[in-house]
């Protein structure tokens, strides 16, 4: 199997690995960008390193005081150590929380955004290979579902599964998927035309493997362009589901469900337990948008000079 | 037809979607009713036939019109809903003129001097407005005109007027500074869309060969445009948000209830909430027709925008 | 922080003189949940009933403490053991004119428990009671058995009009042409999701409200009442979180009521299964059900901070709860106290049991129902956790939550093994707690309908039903006291706290705190 391809490797490794230092530099252009980039690294380290680097377990309710709630920061909780961002109305360290919170915020945007995209992507490759009345109709379901605002139908379908955090992935990959789908399907169309397509079809590959091999790796420019704003729509999309009493449960606090709580206190003077967990929202949600749209200026060939 | 395929699909997934999760009857009895209450209130809901029996029935109503009564307010659903969305559907207009009128000069000004600082406040101001979630800037908004500057009301809907016969609180100023704060944000992500979408249209244009032309002829720069490229950008833009007037429409769920808005998005999280089955169907049923008259009322629209998808259709 | 709270306050104190010169007798009102119709029998429930009795008087009203005082009946009293006699008020018209009479009280009788589509009907207060006119002015209600609670169940039933109101629908009282009422105030404007208006009946048969119009507006989120009271739209509210109660304390502009309630927060626990589905041993076995214990049940009992909960979690505005309804109260017992905090004696006591080592156990609660419900259940799995119980907590909407824990396993029983519920008692006296929560489940009696964790005692049974055939009130209050001390000592029930209500209002305004939950807008008085 891999000799018959050996003769294209070459040129193949080559397209890729000049433009990826193209676009790096092109990427680092923008200073913003760049701090961005760095922003989200850290927010993804420290959400992944969260036991390890927080005073408090706030799932673990041996190590949660009553006594200790709604601490302003700085305070010193019972069992020793600093609250450098106070506490909330259970006597959840709020730092701890936040960054536990972000574990689930993260890990929700992320699960539904890699399922959808890989539903997404089987189907539009399937509509643009399959053509005639397959495309057809898959196109029109795909029309359907984006004439829905992704919140409703978010909020339909956990209206219809309840509460979880599964239910809540399973509701914005359905959310999403349409879009990755016409993103593809897009882009699948006019490489099926490109004339390497013709070539490897004369040579007589697979379709499945000039699907894969070749019109895939091609595809992927317009996906992660999608996929990071898609993210960032989906972690806010789960913080106002949540904030709606329909996303999530009180036993698995995402920076939506941590907002929401801080939503109660807004007029009684103790802003951090909902600022701090709303800048993190902020910082991760902008920080996302910000690297995806300097995604888009550098991978969108029309917008070049 | 095909959208009547989709309705009745979907009437099926919801119907018995709905019907699966919590058990409403705990969510209507009075605590102090005992276990015969409880029984007689179910049979008198209909709770106790089967799901499919149930299904059929609703069925046979809605073909005749009937979405099924209200199980809290003992009302026809679709009343319920058709009472509360004038509220709803005035809100997302103001919201959308906002948008437009806020958003395009914006993005145009963006897209013409790419390169002023600006033009930079306002692309990084979009990008806080499409990732500042709804909720927060609401509650926001009503610390600081409601309640610190006290300049505008901060809950309810106003007094209403008429305007062509149709009861609206855009008639009446107490109604107007009623509206102003939720519509603003509502409208705010859309704001951005505007924005970044009138950008790139201008940055787009620019470079193409009738304007080059243009100026070769020696128009003026405000010649050029406002009468060549708005019109261009115009589509995409009029377009979009014509399909994101959909998405107010259900955006709209979390600014009614910050605002204590009474329009249908509020009807509906309420109805969730609280378990109101028929009303949550009803919803779904009528927004799915919503959206097939939306995406017609933009084919439309589009059709009067860009001639030549019009003289495609006299043409065939 | 110090300038904000000036601009506040010049900002509220500037929209408070501007409405009081404006209009100074309008009173608006910021509601915590909204009626969901004005036919006053259509729904039994809070909102509902608070709203109808602005329009529409009772024969037996209840006052700010819950104590029957006469309505639109100047008496009653039992004429025999199944008979009870109302004298009514003579002189009383209906706001359009028509005067009430007997009729009035004999087709409201007829209707209330029977209106169509209702959700949850007023039949409870009026099954096996059947009314008859005697004269224009006098109505006899019969039963088979003797039933001291009869003025307390007439309480509930808002009198309509015989001409206006008995054959109509539950729409055309929406609409106002129905509602029509003996009360305060007469209907103005329905507009659901929005507002409801009144205006004031000038002539009333007691004393004329101070107010000509009174608009209540439904606000369901907390944050947002808040707001809307302190920005001047409103000029009281009710059901003010807890959250903000430090600082409306603080704010020269608000004046804030308050009164302990007639709902107790409990703890009910599976007193009925061998195997409790969410009691596991350490390892995650299946383990015999030690909440059948009632040294575990004690320990459980001992192991709750209950000055913690009202402190940290209530903010201070609840009462910690010893028995079933707080002091004052009719049907309550002056020998029980909270009982006290004592972690070490809890441990001692499971050590005794037989489980020095404790169990697992997860602790099921609302998380929209009661004030801060969700962040009591996690206090209490913190305090059982400490004593070894290792405790998970699970709260849920209580559209989910009320259905899975009274018949949510799948033989129809309540699904859950330690629950966090409340209950307040429309009566306003023992019975209705003892009844429902204690005795044990009898489907065909109807008792303990919400008895979820299905204690069941032959003695404590027998001294409730005795009571609820005692007509003499000295002898009753005996009986159910009684009762409520031996469910305490079986430990049938774990009383945390009485939740305590809050209302606030604009400087000048003050709201006289009712234990029913109620807000009326004859209750609010200007200083």
């Amino acid at each position: 199997m891999t000799d018959t391809i050996a003769p294209e490797t070459p040129t193949q490794t080559a397209r890729v690995e000049t433009p990826f230092r193209r676009f790096a530099a092109e990427f680092f252009e923008s200073r913003i960008a760049t701090v961005a980039l760095c922003l989200l690294g850290i927010i993804i380290v420290l959400a992944l390193l969260a036991p390890w680097i927080t005073p408090q377990n706030p799932y673990d309710l041996a190590q949660v005081d009553v006594l200790d709630g709604r601490l302003p920061p700085g305070s010193e909780a019972f069992a020793g150590y600093t609250m450098w961002l106070g506490s909330d109305g259970s006597g959840r360290d709020l730092y701890s929380a936040i960054l536990y919170g972000l574990r689930i915020s993260l890990s929700v945007g992320v699960a539904s955004g890699i399922i959808a995209l890989m539903i997404g992507m089987a189907i539009g490759l399937l509509a643009a290979y399959a053509g005639g009345r397959t495309e057809t109709i898959i196109m029109r379901v795909v029309d359907l579902q984006l004439s829905f605002p992704a919140a409703l139908v978010a909020l339909m379908l956990v209206a219809i599964l309840g509460k979880g955090i599964d239910k809540i992935i399973l509701a914005l990959v359905v959310a999403q998927w349409a879009y990755y789908a016409r993103t593809v399907r897009g882009t699948a169309l006019v490489e099926r035309n490109k004339e390497y397509v013709e070539a490897a079809q004369c040579l007589g590959l697979s379709r499945l493997r000039i699907v894969f091999r070749h019109i895939l790796p091609n595809c992927l420019a317009p996906l992660i362009v999608v996929g990071t704003v898609q993210t960032a729509h989906a972690i806010s999309l789960e913080a106002t589901l949540s904030f709606l009493g329909v996303g999530l449960p009180q036993t698995e606090p995402s920076l939506g469900v941590l907002i929401a709580n801080g939503f109660e206190y807004m007029l009684s003077g103790r802003y951090w337990i909902s600022v701090f967990p709303g800048l993190a929202l902020l910082l991760t949600v902008v920080s996302i948008n910000l690297v995806g749209d300097q995604l888009r200026d550098v991978l969108n060939p029309r917008l070049k000079k | 037809m095909q959208a009547l395929l989709v309705v009745f699909l979907m009437s099926v997934i919801v119907f018995f979607g709905v019907n699966v999760i919590g058990d409403p009857v705990h969510m209507l009895i009075s605590p102090d009713a005992d276990q015969a209450d409880i029984e007689a209130t179910i049979r008198r809901l209909g709770l106790d036939r089967p799901i499919w029996e149930q299904y059929l029935l609703f069925i046979s109503g809605a073909a005749q019109g009937n979405l099924g009564n209200s199980f809290i307010f003992g009302e026809p659903a679709l009343k319920l809903i058709l009472h509360h969305m004038p509220a709803t559907l005035e809100l997302a207009f103001s919201a959308l003129f906002l948008a437009v009128a806020v958003g395009v000069p914006l993005g145009l000004y963006a897209g013409l001097y790419p390169d002023s600082p600006l033009s930079k406040g306002i692309m990084a101001g979009s990008i806080l407005g499409f990732s500042l979630p709804t909720f927060w800037v609401g509650l926001m908004l009503i610390m600081l005109f409601a309640v610190e500057l006290g300049w505008l009301p901060s809950t309810g809907r106003g007094d209403t007027g008429h305007i062509l016969g149709i009861e609206t609180s855009l008639a009446t100023r107490d109604g107007l500074s009623h509206i102003l704060l939720p519509a603003m944000n509502l409208a705010l992500l859309k704001i951005s869309l505007a924005i970044r979408l009138t950008r790139a249209g201008v940055r787009e244009a620019m470079g193409q060969d009738y304007v080059k032309y243009a100026r070769a002829k020696g128009l003026s720069t405000r010649r050029i445009v406002f009468i060549h490229v708005l019109k261009n950008i115009m589509i995409p833009v009029v377009t979009v948000m014509g399909l994101e007037f959909g998405s107010l429409i259900g955006f709209s769920v979390v600014t009614e209830s910050i605002f204590a808005w009474p329009g249908m998005g509020k009807l509906l999280i309420d109805a969730i909430l609280q378990l109101d089955r028929p009303v949550v169907v009803a919803y779904l049923m009528i927004i799915v027709l919503f959206f097939v008259l939306i995406n017609l009322i933009v084919d439309i629209l589009y059709s009067i925008l860009d001639p030549r998808v019009r003289l495609q259709d006299q043409g065939t | 922080m110090t300038k904000v709270t000036t601009a506040l306050a010049i900002a509220t104190s500037l929209f408070a003189l501007a409405t009081t010169t404006a209009s100074a007798e309008k009173l608006t009102i910021g509601l915590a949940s909204e009626p969901t119709a004005m036919d006053p029998h259509f729904h039994n429930l809070g909102p509902n009933n608070a709203i109808a009795f602005h329009i529409f008087d009772r024969l037996v009203a209840q006052d700010e403490k819950q104590n029957l005082t006469p309505g639109l009946a100047v008496s009653w009293e039992p004429i025999d053991d199944l008979t009870w006699e109302f004298k009514l008020r003579e002189g009383v018209t209906f706001h359009d004119g028509s005067p009430f009479n007997a009729d009035d009280v004999i087709c409201t009788i007829t209707r209330a428990p029977d209106v169509p589509n209702s959700p949850s009907s007023f039949g409870a207060y009026l099954k096996g009671k059947s009314a008859e006119k005697v004269d224009d002015y006098t109505v006899h209600i019969k039963t088979a058995e003797p039933y001291p609670l009869m003025a307390n169940d007439i309480s509930t039933i808002p009198i309509i009009s015989d001409g206006a109101g008995c054959n109509a629908t539950t729409e055309e009282f929406n609409a106002g042409t129905a509602a029509v009422g003996t009360g305060p105030f007469k209907f103005g404007n329905y507009k659901p999701g929005e507002s409801i208006t009144m205006m004031r009946n000038d002539d009333y048969w007691g004393d004329v409200p101070a107010w000509t119009e009174v608009e209540f507006r439904p606000i369901k989120s907390g944050p947002s009442r808040v707001a809307a009271l302190l920005a001047g739209d409103v000029d009281m509210i009710a059901g003010v979180p807890t959250t903000d109660i430090t600082t409306l304390e603080s704010n020269d502009d608000i004046q804030l009521s308050q009164g302990v309630s007639n709902r107790v927060i409990y703890l009910h626990l599976d007193q009925f299964r061998e195997n409790s589905p969410f009691v596991k041993g350490n390892d995650g076995s299946d383990i015999k059900n030690p909440l059948m214990a009632q040294k575990v049940r004690k320990a459980i009992s001992m192991a709750i901070n209950r000055d913690a909960i009202v402190d940290r979690v209530m903010e201070g505005v609840a009462l910690p709860a010893g028995q079933l309804l707080p002091e004052g109260f009719f049907g309550v017992s002056d020998k029980l106290e909270p009982v006290a905090y004592d972690p070490e004696g809890a441990k001692a006591l499971l050590a005794e049991a037989g489980y020095p080592d404790g169990f697992q156990l997860t602790i099921h609660g609302p998380n929209d129902r009661y004030i801060n419900d969700a962040k009591i259940a996690e206090a209490i799995g913190q305090m059982l956790t400490r004593i070894g119980i290792t405790t998970s907590v699970e709260t849920m909407p209580r559209s989910v939550y009320f259905g899975r824990a009274s018949k949510g396993s799948p033989d129809g029983l309540p699904e859950f093994s330690f629950i966090l519920v409340g209950w307040g008692a429309g009566s306003g006296e023992a019975s209705s707690p003892l009844k429902s929560l204690v005795h044990t489940y009898d489907k065909d009696k109807g008792f303990g309908s919400s008895n979820r964790g299905r204690h069941s005692s032959a003695e404590i049974d027998a001294v409730i039903e005795e009571a609820l055939r005692t007509v003499d009130d000295a002898k009753r209050q005996e009986l159910l006291a009684q009762a409520t001390e031996m469910a305490i000592e079986n430990v049938a029930i774990i009383p945390t706290h009485f939740q305590v209500n809050t209302w606030a209002a604009k400087k000048g305004l003050e709201y006289i705190p009712r234990t029913d939950e109620y807000t009326f807008a004859t209750g609010v008085v200007k200083q």
